[in-house]
């Protein structure tokens, strides 16, 4: 089975402030047939998963008013410890993906994202996926 | 104190040894005294003349005070020694006693008045002179002659005796102290003129011609040839060249020359004491002679002296300085000028010599650059035609240009100005000075500031690259997702219309806000000119956290906003305002790096201020160093390692160029605060095109400070 058909079985969350970026992400997901739900702040995200939404990825934009990326990565560890996080940045500095990794997000990258870097994406999440359970 | 003041003016007066003094002056006293019993009529004691106050008036102002006793006693004697014969020694004593007083206090009187080394050098020096020692001393010495006379149970009255005392001294002061003065000032300083010897040859020519003027008419007058009020006259011309030529003592020497011939024409005409008509009529002659004539001196001397110091000044100018006369012909030029003139110039007016019409000259110059350089005609020689006539005709009172000389592939800068003469004659002064050296300075400055003004911008631009980035990639992002999204929705079958159209809408949106993210940038360093708006505070506030938030949040700054309500307009330009708003946020943002994220406090602010309105930005970060604070916004000073120190001189000289100002200060507990000043829009104004200053040539509407 290919990475395309096996992401096709994943559920992709986007966090991100700006309405353009989400929008877009969503979409990208929906023609590569990925079943995205988009929030608007880390805020709604955290209800989602306290309601019990649980998807098996998350692409979290870093810098968010009132709630980081980091804040909402930390928060998330209430809830569940089966989400991997993407982070994604607009930021140029390479110290803030560092700094991610380092906090245990599956992998950071810089905006613009198009099919290929997201395809990347859900095969890092697939593979992680995989060596959890055989673990 | 008292004291002290007094001994200084006593050695402010004077500082003659008496050793010395009593050689040069004991032989001139003692002549005086022995002239005095010579030139006395025998039947009054009074005399028309009496050396012994010129004299001793003479001696005392150049000696100093302790001394006066020794010189009064020497006198004194004298006029015991030629006295005590016919008269009684309280008499002699009581006229020793008139002697000393008038001449002790015509010196304290001119002293007073004409400083500690009097000298007759004006209108008003005389006048000052005359009252001292030709009226009020020789009224006091009179008096106390007078009451001697009286004492005495002379047959003269008081009146009379009065009278005659107060002529002859008065007279005395007028002919003789001017010429001792002059001549105790020589003698005590050692300091005798020197003559040239065309000098010698005047004064030779001109003692030959009073001498024989005075033999002539005195003769006559004795002999009974000449009426008295004619022979008086023949001496005139000598007195005025006298006047004219050799000054208050010249004058004083041939007055007292004509004073004495007079006396004894007089005495040889009566054949013995002459009648007191005659006698009063030869003083009333004197006295009203003199007068005009030491006027005529003293002018005289001002104005050769005011000549001279003319003609230094205009030598030691280093402008070149041109005279003209009412119609533009040049009268006198100095030294510098003639220097100029004598070296090869292409311009004809620089070339004007004495005599040459210096309007000519410039109009023959605008015909020769007419003809020379049709294409870049140069307008300064019509320009200066024109400001120049204008100058001589009194429409204006000054008139200035500059102008540039090309010669010999070099460039100079000349400023030329005209001035009008204040005259009876009219004409103008034409000064001319060289300034390139002066507009090279200027240039430099000016091109200096300029690239500052620009590596400022550069810097700021580099601080604000990270930021710029991300507002880059935010469309970025959303065009590429929604881009790929489109490929492959179309590849699917149905295609869904709507969803493309949404996407393409999209697409096309975002790419317009990557563009004005670009437009922004650009905006930000492109030289451009000013553009004075109405902005309201709050919208500069706003955008500018707009455009610095992702510095904000990548420090973990926490950033607030306070702009008062109602606050009116400002008169800004939208983008260097923003400039400057971002440069003191980020260098907050900076500041605030060694404190924990929880104390990193970013507060900016607007409020009225009167007619202006203030802007502040304040942070909690480390504060300004105390020794930085003054000159926190000269250029290269600056509090961060890898700075450059231009943001802040960048932010002064725009808000300077607004009209508004700017300072820093450190706050209470920790922190600091930069607050700005711009002036509020008055109702209804409209937006303003300015040139860029930091560009431009500094002109009248907007002041730029460096």
């Amino acid at each position: 089975m290919s990475i395309s058909e096996q992401a096709r079985s994943l559920r992709v969350a986007i966090v991100d402030d700006e309405p353009a970026v989400r929008v877009g992400l969503r979409r990208l997901c929906g023609a590569l047939g990925v079943e995205a739900t988009a929030y608007e702040s880390g805020h709604f995200f955290l209800d989602a998963l306290r309601d019990g939404v649980s998807p098996d990825c998350v692409l979290l934009d870093m810098h968010m008013p009132e709630m980081s990326g980091l804040e909402v990565q930390r928060r998330m560890a209430d809830f569940t410890d089966r989400v991997a996080v993407l982070a994604i940045t607009a930021d140029d500095s390479p110290e803030t993906s560092i700094r991610w990794l380092a906090r245990g997000a599956l992998a950071c990258l810089r905006k613009p994202i198009g099919v290929d870097e997201l395809m990347t994406l859900f095969a890092s999440v697939i593979e992680w996926q995989t060596r959890s359970q055989v673990a | 104190m008292e004291k002290t003041e007094s001994h200084s003016q006593l050695a402010d007066v004077g500082t003659l040894p008496l050793g010395r003094g009593l050689l040069l002056f004991a032989p001139l006293l003692v002549a005086a005294s022995i002239s005095a019993a010579i030139l006395r009529y025998p039947l009054h004691g009074a005399a028309i003349l009496f050396p012994p106050y010129a004299a001793l008036t003479a001696v005392l102002l150049v000696s100093r005070r302790r001394d006066w006793i020794v010189y009064i006693a020497i006198t004194v004697l004298g006029h015991f020694a030629v006295s005590l014969g016919p008269w009684s020694f309280s008499w002699v004593a009581l006229t020793a006693v008139g002697i000393a007083a008038r001449s002790c206090l015509a010196a304290l009187l001119l002293h007073a008045l004409l400083g500690p080394h009097p000298r007759l050098d004006g209108v008003a020096s005389l006048a000052r002179f005359v009252v001292a020692a030709a009226i009020v001393a020789p009224a006091a010495g009179a008096t106390i002659a007078a009451t001697n006379v009286v004492l005495h149970d002379s047959p003269e009255t008081y009146i009379a005796s009065w009278n005659a005392r107060f002529a002859s001294n008065a007279l005395t002061a007028l002919v003789m102290l001017p010429v001792l003065m002059e001549l105790t000032r020589w003698l005590s300083a050692w300091n005798l003129p020197r003559l040239g010897r065309r000098r010698l040859i005047e004064i030779a020519l001109f003692g030959a011609t009073l001498a024989v003027s005075c033999a002539l008419a005195f003769v006559a007058l004795a002999n009974k040839q000449l009426d008295s009020a004619m022979a008086f006259y023949a001496p005139l011309p000598a007195l005025l060249w006298a006047g004219l030529r050799f000054g208050p003592a010249g004058a004083g020497v041939a007055l007292s020359t004509v004073t004495i011939a007079a006396i004894i024409g007089t005495w040889h005409r009566a054949a013995g004491t002459p009648s007191g008509d005659a006698i009063l009529r030869l003083q009333m002659f004197l006295f009203l002679t003199a007068i005009p004539i030491l006027c005529v001196s003293v002018v005289a001397t001002a104005l050769r002296d005011a000549v001279h110091l003319y003609r230094a000044l205009l030598a030691s100018l280093q402008d070149q300085v041109a005279i003209l006369d009412a119609d533009g012909t040049v009268i006198r030029v100095n030294e510098s000028w003639q220097r100029h003139a004598d070296m090869p110039s292409p311009c004809p007016f620089e070339r004007a010599r004495v005599g040459d019409n210096f309007l000519l000259c410039c109009r023959h110059a605008a015909e020769i650059l007419a003809t020379l350089h049709p294409e870049d005609r140069d307008p300064s020689p019509r320009r200066l035609f024109h400001g120049t006539a204008a100058v001589l005709l009194g429409e204006y009172q000054r008139y200035e240009t500059d102008y540039e000389l090309k010669h010999d592939g070099q460039r100079d800068w000349f400023t030329i100005r005209v001035e009008s003469l204040e005259r009876a004659d009219g004409g103008a002064v034409v000064t001319r000075a060289n300034i390139t050296a002066r507009r090279q300075a200027q240039a430099e400055i000016e091109e200096q500031r300029r690239q500052l003004a620009h590596l400022g911008r550069v810097a700021v631009l580099g601080q604000l690259s990270g930021a710029l980035a991300h507002e880059l990639r935010q469309p970025l992002a959303a065009i590429l997702a929604n881009a790929e999204a489109a490929r492959h929705l179309i590849e699917r079958q149905p295609v869904d219309v709507d969803e493309i159209g949404a996407i393409h809408a999209d697409v096309v949106a975002e790419a317009r806000r990557a563009a004005a993210v670009i437009d922004g940038l650009r905006a930000m360093h492109q030289r451009r000119d000013m553009r004075l708006e109405p902005i309201a505070p709050e919208d500069l506030v706003r955008e500018a956290l707009r455009l610095a938030h992702t510095e904000i949040m990548t420090r973990g700054v926490s950033a607030t906003w306070m702009v008062e309500s109602e606050l009116p307009a400002v008169l800004a330009d939208r983008v260097q305002i923003q400039q400057v708003l971002l440069n003191l946020i980020l260098n907050s943002c900076e500041s605030m790096g060694e404190k924990d994220t929880t104390e990193r406090l970013l507060t900016l602010g607007a409020s009225e201020s009167g007619s202006l309105v203030c802007f502040s930005v304040r942070d909690s970060g480390t504060g300004i160093p105390e020794a930085l604070i003054e000159n926190l916004f000269e250029p290269f000073v600056t509090t961060k390692p890898e700075g450059l120190g231009l943001g802040l001189s960048i932010a002064r000289t725009v808000v300077d160029t607004h009209g508004g100002r700017i300072w820093a200060q450190n706050d209470e507990g920790s922190g600091a605060t930069v607050s700005f000043l711009l002036p509020s829009a008055p109702r209804g104004a409209e937006p303003i095109a300015l040139p860029d200053p930091s560009y431009a040539a500094p002109s009248p509407a907007v002041k730029v400070l460096a």
